[in-house]
């Protein structure tokens, strides 16, 4: 029976490109707790699809294809996009990533908005947010915070 | 005062940066048939953050801060992520991201994997993979049409 979408991916996800994936799959395994998932290698050793899943869902990404204008971020000198997931304890999380030696840039705070988030990098310099939401936030209250951050 | 936005249940979101995010939301709605679900402005115009929903799946997306190494798609030599949207009938979508002035890459074919696709950029250059699956495919058999492309 064909599902659309398929069990296991929700509606939109993010397709990254890697350099050098299979370090990076292992990292994004053992630091940020992904399961591997569908793999399919390339004839030249490079790979052309890879699935990984946590709590159901799933992200994908595939070795760099510069003749298609799709490279590793490593090579960029910057990024155009951020991966935010949603785990359920975040200081767990945290504790477990930095301990698998994954590049932190924030420590776990607490977000005006009501999310708990910490920052980090994979290998290649993709930058992961991780969030758990502690605290129901209102519009009004979101507007207020940032209006008086900016005085 | 008004409720919060009802919540997402996804667990994994793209979030993305834009030099004119205004009008990246408003091609997303008008084009691909994204909701905007919540948007805080920032008072220098920019948008701080913003949500948008799609058959109940979200991205959310903000104004480029190269300050902080996020830049949008087109200040960038080439892009490190494109997005995969899954939609329930992709001609349909394919039809109305045209009509709609979208630079379409590739029309909608059907892939060895067994997904209908077709692929096209927002204003910025970003790419958008559009999907339906129509067959299942097994692992085996998908790298068998690997293999044997070569």
């Amino acid at each position: 029976m064909v599902q659309n979408p398929p069990e296991g991916t929700q509606r939109i996800l993010p397709y990254l490109n890697y350099a050098d994936p299979k370090p990076v799959i292992e990292f994004l395994i053992n630091a940020f707790g992904f399961e591997q998932g569908l793999l399919l290698d390339m004839p030249d050793g490079s790979v052309g699809h890879c699935e990984l899943r946590m709590n159901g869902e799933t992200l994908m990404l595939s070795s760099e294809f510069p003749e298609g204008g799709l490279s590793s971020p490593r090579s960029l000198g910057g990024v155009h996009a951020t991966v935010l997931v949603y785990v359920d304890d975040v200081e767990a999380h945290f504790e477990h990533a930095k301990a698998a030696g994954a590049q932190i840039v924030e420590e776990p705070t607490d977000q005006f908005y009501g999310d708990r988030t910490y920052r980090a990098l994979d290998p290649e310099g993709v930058g992961w947010e991780f969030h758990q939401h502690v605290r129901d936030v209102t519009p009004e209250e979101m507007a207020a915070a940032l209006a008086s951050m900016d005085e | 005062m008004t409720d919060s936005p009802a919540p997402i249940e996804q667990r994994i979101v793209p979030a993305l940066s834009y030099d004119d995010a205004p009008a990246v939301i408003e091609f997303l709605c008008r084009a691909f048939g994204f909701e905007e679900r919540f948007r805080l402005d920032m008072p220098d115009g920019s948008v701080g953050h913003a949500s948008l929903t799609i058959g109940g799946a979200e991205i959310t997306l903000a104004s480029a801060y190269p300050e902080g190494g996020l830049g949008g798609p087109a200040s960038l030599p080439h892009l490190h992520a494109s997005m995969m949207v899954y939609v329930d009938d992709v001609d349909a979508h394919f039809a109305q991201a045209q009509s709609e002035g979208a630079k379409i890459l590739q029309e909608p074919e059907d892939q060895f994997y067994g997904d209908r696709t077709y692929r096209a950029t927002d204003p910025e250059g970003g790419h958008w993979w559009f999907h339906q699956q129509m067959t299942e495919v097994s692992a085996e058999d998908m790298q068998a049409s690997i293999d044997s492309q070569d």
